[in-house]
């Protein structure tokens, strides 16, 4: 188990250092430079332009500008180019929201996910199973920013609830009771709506794991002891069929910082995905190169869960 | 195992409920409301600090925060702000040959004071060589009738002498710089008393450019000067050397502003002249890189006689000087002595000015608000909070206006029709300072006749494109200057529509209709692309209504989409394009040296349609030096009309845009220019004008 952890880690350094690497090269190759004003504004001379490429280094090589943005950043002391901020606070800021946001629409997605695939396969093979199939493929085929569109159309067009945002704008509560409800509801459109398409697919593992499983000899062995059929579905073959869930956890720790630009910025949530998008649109190297970083670290670090949870659950599974 | 399957089903059924009742508590509990004006923006603002602000959602807070000494009143005059008053005086050097020839260019003058009041001369003195003038006014408008008047007794010409040092130029191991080369220079003029006695003044513009004031004849003087840049160590030269620029008298104008008494910071400090001289260093500094340099790059020095008198003198005249004396002042008390660093830490996202709001809080990607600031020195504002929400998608951002979360909303013009006759709104519509506009890259043989662009301008329906593109929300344009400023041209006919006239102007210049419809000369089809940038739908529809208009006369029209970056640098930037679809927004000041002077063409400038026309350069600088206003309208009236007839660009139309909000929900009380206090609903100025939302105030809350 430690050497594996030992050889994982060195792995992974080497990694994220070619994922700074590259995604530096990428980002920097793209055309156009960081000028965080209008390409076409008269009133910024050349003078201005030059006097901005030397504060941020972008008249220097681009090793070179690698170079002073990777010390920067082993110091903790890397700052936006567009305000000068510390791409650690301008993260931070984000992260928080970003984080409830995702933790919510995990909730959902297990909770209903795992919820219709055990309805699906408990009955298999009748109109129900049928009625979720298509609840799962709609949900995997209607877009998001459609449904979010739909949602707050009819949400805020129609009922004229306030849903936009963070919380309801330009009042005071009078509790905090009110307060965290309206925190609550604001959440819910956004989550339900990135939810949606994971709810289909856990559904569809749970249903085709479980189903896999029935067939196996120690069910049949299960229901020959003349054990109940509750017992049965819910103690050998749910539990023996959620090994694959599991592993989803792992890998769904990179989205759940990764944040979504669509949806973020449909309800006017202050996430993530908004904080990228638009570094890419201003070139904000520094945050882009920090946003990948964090990202890398993410998918290694959820890979790595995923490796050690198969291996906690299934004893054929040995890490070395 | 039933608590698994119960446990299966409670979750979900848990979650629904508790969001249902979130639900009904968000839509029937109604909370208290707060007395302010929320807007929204799609754009986030990215710097408080009005002079590293740059984009629109900027100015909307900063505005708000912080004051210029002067402004512009709703009919786009100049207007007192922080200074009560100003003057603009020039003193103006003549060199001369000799003290003899000095003197006797002094007593011709004065053997004529009937013109000095027609020159504005207060007085004239004498200095060895030289002859010093001082006048009530600014300009070069006296120049020539003077020099006539000393007839060959002439004085020497004046150049700004340019030395540009090379970024990384080293002398003996250390990095050289404009301080540094001027001591040298000054240690090895020190031995030729003629070259010395040419050399009036310097200015550093940065640590690797300077001038020199050089009377006389300047080549001897550059050719030293390039000697001296020659390292002994290196073979390269450490910099450049040029004349920058020619005059035949060196004109200095000053402004002297009497500043405004009893205004204090938002922090209680009290706001004195030091704090204009403060802005003007800060902007100028290297190390902060304020986009809004160019505006100050001619000014020679600035002075604080006492607390409450700012005077600033420039190198050259500069008409739109004034106008640069509107960007906010900065607090000298809080930020002087500190870096970049800390300016970005501590003061640009939350700002300390002047103005009507103080800030208050900035939350990323949320909103900006700001609080009613009880001790501003014109009055008490109304509201408590303005507030500016950030929703980055325009479809939520009307949904939100519609439902009241949002005060004010900017109308898109297809939804423009209900907004104007909906009982419940009401809509403010201004025509918008700018247009948008086909640029012909008049390096492409394609343009270079005349004929050809006026075939042009006949062949495209902007009517047609007024009608359907912005729904109705535009005016045809008339040329570089938007038609309500007093400086543009109001006799300009627009070229109408005429696919006929243009048929029969091509058909002049020697276009014929080839067998495929399309027409030819010489073998060469009439066929172009045409580029714009990706991401704007308008463009998009502009660029294909043209390429449907121009194939009815015979020109074959592709279209071609870029993303903004590529677009400008590796297109408009390089030249490489035949035909771009652009709009301009443009200041309220009228010079556009940037935009038409043929010195502008170089790649990256803005004149990138690369018009050249002698007349239209020596207008733009005589505007731009002249500080008489009826003289600005011959000059800017004369190049409005030139530049239309030349169609180096096929003018548009120039766009309105529209606001709406819930009808009587908001007023204003505000003073007017002369300190009284005026009530009345809110309305848009024909001058396109903002319409005072600093004074806004809820009938139902009334302060």
């Amino acid at each position: 188990m430690m050497t594996f952890l030992i050889r994982r880690l060195a792995i992974s350094v080497v990694v994220l250092f070619l994922v700074s690497v590259i995604s530096y090269l990428i980002i920097s190759m793209a055309p156009g430079g960081p000028m965080p004003w209008s390409d076409l504004d008269p009133k910024v001379s050349q003078t201005v332009k030059d006097l901005y490429k030397k504060k941020f280094h972008f008249d220097k090589p681009w090793y070179q500008q690698y170079g002073f943005l990777m010390r920067d950043m082993v110091q903790g002391k890397l700052v936006s180019n567009k305000d000068e901020r510390p791409v650690l606070q301008k993260i931070g800021e984000r992260l928080p929201h970003t984080l409830l946001l995702n933790a919510i629409a995990l909730l959902i997605e297990f909770s209903f996910g795992i919820a219709l695939g055990v309805y699906a396969a408990r009955y298999r093979a009748t109109v129900r199973d049928q009625g979720t199939t298509i609840l799962a493929f709609m949900f995997i085929a209607l877009p998001g920013f459609w449904i979010a569109y739909l949602m707050c159309i009819f949400l805020v067009g129609y009922l004229q609830v306030p849903l936009l945002g963070l919380s309801t704008f330009g009042v005071e509560h009078p509790n905090t009771l009110s307060f965290v409800l309206d925190r609550a509801w604001h959440l819910f459109a956004p989550a339900a709506v990135l939810a949606m398409g994971g709810i289909a697919v856990m559904s569809r593992y749970v249903r085709s794991s479980m189903l896999e499983v029935m067939g196996d000899d120690y069910i049949r062995t299960a229901r020959a002891k003349g054990l109940d059929e509750t017992v049965v579905f819910y103690k050998h073959v749910l539990r023996n069929s959620l090994r694959p869930v599991l592993t989803f956890i792992g890998f769904s720790l990179p989205a759940m910082l990764g944040g979504a630009v669509i949806v973020e910025s449909i309800f006017g949530y202050p996430g993530m995905g908004r904080l990228g998008y638009e570094a890419v649109l201003e070139r904000d190297y520094p945050v882009l190169v920090t946003l990948n970083f964090v990202g890398a670290i993410l998918v290694l670090l959820g890979t790595l869960v995923s490796d050690i949870l198969y291996a906690v659950v299934d004893p054929r599974v040995r890490l070395e | 195992m039933i608590w698994v399957r119960r446990l299966i089903i409670l979750v979900p059924v848990a979650l629904l409920a508790f969001f249902a009742v979130a639900l009904v508590s968000v839509r029937w509990a109604r909370p208290r409301k707060i007395n302010q004006l929320t807007i929204g923006s799609i754009a986030e603002p990215q710097n408080l600090n009005p002079i590293l602000a740059t984009t629109t959602a900027d100015g909307e807070i900063h505005g708000l925060i912080f004051e210029g000494l002067l402004k512009y009143n709703e009919n786009i005059e100049i207007a007192p702000n922080l200074a009560t008053s100003w003057a603009v005086s020039q003193i103006s050097t003549l060199f001369f040959p000799s003290n003899e020839n000095a003197e006797r260019a002094l007593a011709t003058l004065k053997q004529h004071p009937a013109r000095w009041a027609d020159w504005k001369l207060e007085s004239a003195d004498l200095d060895g060589a030289r002859v010093r003038l001082h006048f009530s006014n600014a300009g070069t408008g006296y120049q020539e009738s003077l020099l006539a008047l000393l007839g060959d007794n002439k004085p020497f010409p004046v150049s700004f002498v340019r030395v540009t040092l090379k970024g990384d130029a080293k002398l003996n191991g250390e990095p050289v710089t404009s301080e540094s080369t001027l001591k040298r220079i000054d240690a090895e003029f020190g031995k030729d008393s003629a070259l010395r006695s040419q050399l009036h003044s310097h200015f550093i513009n940065t640590s690797g450019e300077f001038d020199l004031v050089v009377s006389g004849d300047p080549k001897p003087f550059v050719e030293l000067l390039k000697r001296l840049l020659k390292s002994d160590s290196e073979k390269d030269a450490l910099g450049s050397c040029e004349v920058a620029e020619e005059f035949l008298v060196l004109n200095e104008p000053e402004i002297r502003f009497v500043i405004r008494r009893g205004v204090r910071w938002q922090d209680g400090a009290t706001f004195t002249a030091h704090d204009a001289a403060f802005t003007y260093r800060a902007i100028v500094d290297e190390q902060i890189a304020s986009p809004r340099r160019s505006d100050f790059e001619l000014v020679r020095s600035v002075h604080v006689d006492d607390d409450y008198t700012f005077r600033v003198v420039y190198r050259k005249p500069y008409a739109p000087c004034l106008s640069s004396w509107m960007m906010g002042i900065l607090p000298r008390h809080i930020l002087e002595g500190k870096d970049s660093k800390w300016w970005a830490q501590n003061f640009n996202r939350k700002p300390v000015g002047t103005g009507p709001y103080k800030f208050d809080e900035w939350r990323s990607a949320q909103y900006v608000r700001v609080r009613r600031n009880d001790d501003y020195w014109e009055g008490k504002p109304h509201l408590d909070f303005v507030t500016m929400r950030i929703i980055p998608d325009p479809v939520s951002v009307r949904l939100l206006f519609e439902t009241g979360e949002l005060d004010f909303w900017g109308v898109e013009p297809h939804a423009n029709k209900k907004f104007l006759d909906h009982p419940r709104y009401e809509v403010f519509s201004r025509i918008l300072q700018g247009y948008n506009y086909i640029g012909w890259n008049l390096k492409r043989p394609l343009f270079q006749d005349l004929k050809v662009r006026r075939a042009l301008a006949h062949a495209v329906n902007v009517e047609q494109m007024v009608k359907y593109i912005v729904y109705g929300q535009g005016e045809q344009s008339t040329g570089p200057f938007p038609a309500q400023m007093w400086y543009a041209n109001p006799n300009i006919t627009p070229y109408e529509y005429d696919p006929e006239k243009a048929r029969a102007l091509l058909k002049e210049a020697g276009w014929t209709l080839g067998a495929d419809g399309i027409l030819q000369k010489d073998g060469v089809k009439f066929e172009f692309t045409l580029i714009t940038n990706h991401a704007n739908e308008v463009r998009k529809d502009i660029a294909t209504l043209v390429q449907n208009d121009l194939r009815r006369v015979g020109i074959k029209v592709d279209v071609q989409l870029y993303e903004w970056a590529v677009f400008i640098s590796q297109k408009i930037d390089k030249r490489d394009f035949d035909a771009c679809v652009l709009g301009w927004a443009l200041g309220y000041d009228y010079d556009q040296y940037q935009l038409w002077h043929s010195t502008q063409t170089e790649d990256g400038e803005l004149n990138f349609a690369s018009f050249k026309n002698a007349r239209v350069d020596k207008l733009i600088e005589l505007a731009r030096s002249e500080f008489d206003e009826e003289k600005v309208k011959q000059y800017t009236h004369e190049m409005h009309r030139i530049i239309y007839e030349e169609q180096p660009y096929l003018f548009l139309y120039v766009p309105q845009s529209t606001a709406a909000m819930r009808r009587g929900e908001f007023r204003v009380k505000r003073p007017d220019d002369h300190a009284r206090w005026v009530e009345e609903p809110v309305r848009s100025p024909p001058s396109g004008f903002r319409t005072y939302q600093d004074w806004w105030y809820r009938p139902q809350m009334k302060p």
